[in-house]
């Protein structure tokens, strides 16, 4: 008998939004303006007012087609060629370069300033690596874009949940009806009835370690644990990419978007382990595979350049995104680019598709496979969306949420099936002995990094399966928390196992090597588009519950069809 | 013996307002029986929320290396 009994909150809404970041602001905003009568609900893990990747902030928007400077059909074929590699629904592409330009004025009315010349025109700069037409970064002063967010959202008549993690979803029959969780201070458990619910939860930044053995020293945004991912999996919802992991060149322990030769015009030096001078270019397979398979380093040196380019650079960094850690990292380890070299070396594995592929499948509307279930962000998968992917679509579930939101029931809760779940979920703090979710996840990302990080091949991805197996079967029923906080990780804990079965076995399924650093495999090392131009997709077998994983055909424009 | 944490709380700066614990993007502080606040759980991102927010500019980030990465 559990001696922590949790106590149930029933609540009722229209709309149910889980996460409150930049895609479920958006989300939860666009509803709201909709059909400023419904009850609008987010749930959040801590606080609006920082959650989520933009915590402190980001300095651009990757994808916007400004009228004269660039086109949707641009981006979809940049896209394309540069990071989808041929695995693309066009549709989904297109729809959110389409709507790009109408969110950057929105954002300007909110009050966010992007960068124009002195002609009053838009400054673009390439998001592409490869030579591929359009200019779609816009830089803006975006540092607090995230405290502009969650006032927008408190302006409206939203109801903000915060320091309530989200647990899992309501769902029967192909159909999600609302959520439940618990909040992480007062212990309160959480039974949310909704009409429609959105997805915004983002990617998995807890997933493989960095270089730092640090387990919050990760590239992404180290608050979201799959949580979505593993939700709407077990609620029946078709995910996709799962192979493809983010996995980046950065500067060794810090760990953020930095250098490479992007951020100085003046020519700095690439040198490797040898101190040889060699090209090497960021997102080029040819040198980056070179590296990941060598297992070196890549060194950046300034010490060539005059102080004014020299100040011109410590400049940018240190009023970039992540400008704490950066300028932290400096400080503290008393690195001066003047007389010192910067080294870069592959950091994390992760999933999200901001800057990589992973997630819930979704259509143009921002549907999933189930019925009353919308999901935007890093969560959904619109590969490689960046920010500006959250804004578009998160703002597109929010309509979208409400059209079906319109039309619909509430439905009955099964209190009986959500008082087990409750205390199935507290019973792990009330047990004598147990294992620290912390050690868990450890052991688990320990492994992830071993067994899934590219290069990989078939009997590393066997092995994986073996170890998830056993951490799914003895170790992560034994879990124990000592206060509420913990909690929350141990239920994270199992979200980023179900993360990494999703990886291990769609990974497996891909018999060959498309996106260099993100799914090499050493025993199919070329790319066979003769027999793997199709997604991976995967969903949990409601009879069995079992993993299944399967492909689904690609899908180019329908515009492009017809000519 | 102190552990070396990635927030530096100056405890004499410290009003024990609790804003650190409202918005941290990790929930990693509380507050102490001193009403002070502290690290907790050593699970920052360094993301810097609480320095900025923090009106007696009591918090320092630090990335103490090589003890610390």
């Amino acid at each position: 008998m559990p001696v922590t009994k949790p106590e149930i909150e029933t609540i009722k809404t229209d709309i149910l939004v889980i996460g409150g970041g930049s895609a479920g602001c958006l989300a939860a905003i666009a509803a709201s303006d909709a059909a400023p009568d419904l009850d609008i609900t987010i749930l959040e893990k801590t606080n609006i007012r920082r959650s989520g990747t933009l915590a402190t902030g980001m300095d651009a928007l990757n994808v916007v087609a400004v009228p004269g400077i660039s086109t949707p059909e641009e981006y979809v074929k940049g896209t394309d060629l540069d990071h989808l590699r041929g695995i693309i629904e066009e549709d989904l592409h297109y729809v959110l370069a389409e709507k790009s330009f109408a969110m950057l004025k929105k954002l300007e009315r909110w009050g966010v300033e992007f960068e124009k010349d002195d002609t009053g025109q838009y400054v673009g700069i390439p998001t592409f690596y490869g030579p591929y037409p359009g200019n779609f970064t816009i830089p803006m002063a975006g540092l607090d874009l995230k405290l502009i967010l969650s006032r927008q959202v408190a302006r409206r008549r939203i109801t903000v949940l915060n320091h309530t993690i989200t647990t899992s979803l309501l769902s029967d029959h192909n159909s999600v009806y609302g959520a439940c969780g618990f909040n992480i201070r007062n212990g309160k458990f959480i039974v949310c009835s909704a009409k429609a619910v959105i997805m915004a939860a983002g990617g998995c930044g807890r997933f493989g370690m960095p270089s730092s053995g640090y387990m919050y020293g990760t590239f992404d945004f180290p608050g979201n644990a799959g949580d979505g991912y593993s939700m709407a999996y077990r609620a029946g919802a078709q995910l996709r990419n799962f192979e493809y992991v983010q996995h980046f060149v950065e500067v060794k322990k810090l760990n953020v978007p930095l250098g490479k030769g992007y951020d100085s015009e003046s020519e700095t030096k690439m040198l490797n382990e040898r101190g040889e001078e060699i090209e090497y270019r960021d997102g080029w397979d040819e040198d980056e595979v070179n590296l990941l398979l060598n297992g070196e380093s890549v060194y950046e040196r300034f010490s060539h350049l005059s102080e004014e380019e020299i100040k011109k650079i410590e400049e940018i960094w240190f009023n970039s995104e992540r400008q704490h850690s950066i300028i932290s990292f400096f400080r503290e380890r008393k690195i001066d680019i003047r007389k010192d070299d910067i080294e870069y070396s592959f950091e994390d594995i992760s999933l999200c598709s901001g800057h990589g592929s992973s997630g819930i499948k979704v259509d143009i509307e921002t549907a999933t496979s189930l019925k009353g279930l919308y999901a935007a962000g890093d969560v959904a998968c619109v590969p490689v969306q960046y920010l500006s992917g959250a804004f578009v679509y998160g703002e597109i579930a929010g309509q979208s949420a409400v059209k079906y939101a319109e039309n619909c029931d509430a439905r009955e809760i099964d209190h009986e099936s959500i008082q087990k779940q409750a205390e199935k979920i507290f019973d792990q703090l009330d047990r004598s002995d147990g294992i620290k979710p912390k050690d868990f996840e450890l052991g688990l990302r320990n492994m992830i990094t071993e067994y899934l990080a590219p290069p990989r091949n078939a009997e590393k991805l066997e092995t994986a399966l073996k170890w998830i197996k056993k951490f799914r079967n003895e170790d992560v029923e034994n879990l124990k928390a000592e206060d509420l906080h913990e909690l929350g990780k141990a239920v994270e804990a199992r979200f980023i196992l179900d993360c990494a079965e999703m990886t291990a076995r769609s990974a497996l399924k891909r018999k060959e090597t498309r996106w260099g650093k993100s799914d090499f495999r050493s025993d199919f090392p070329e790319r066979d588009d003769e027999n793997w131009l199709k997604f991976v997709d995967l969903k949990m077998d409601q009879k069995t519950g079992e993993m299944t994983i399967f492909t689904s055909p690609i899908k180019r424009r329908k515009v492009k069809e017809q000519k | 013996m102190n552990e070396i944490l990635s927030i530096e709380i100056d405890r004499d700066s410290c009003n024990g307002c609790g804003i650190c614990v409202d918005i941290c993007p990790l929930d990693c502080f509380r507050i102490d029986e001193d009403e002070k606040a502290f690290m907790k759980y050593d699970e920052c991102w360094y993301c810097g929320s609480c320095t900025l927010e923090c009106p007696e500019n009591a918090m320092t980030l630090r990335l103490p290396y090589p003890i610390r990465s």
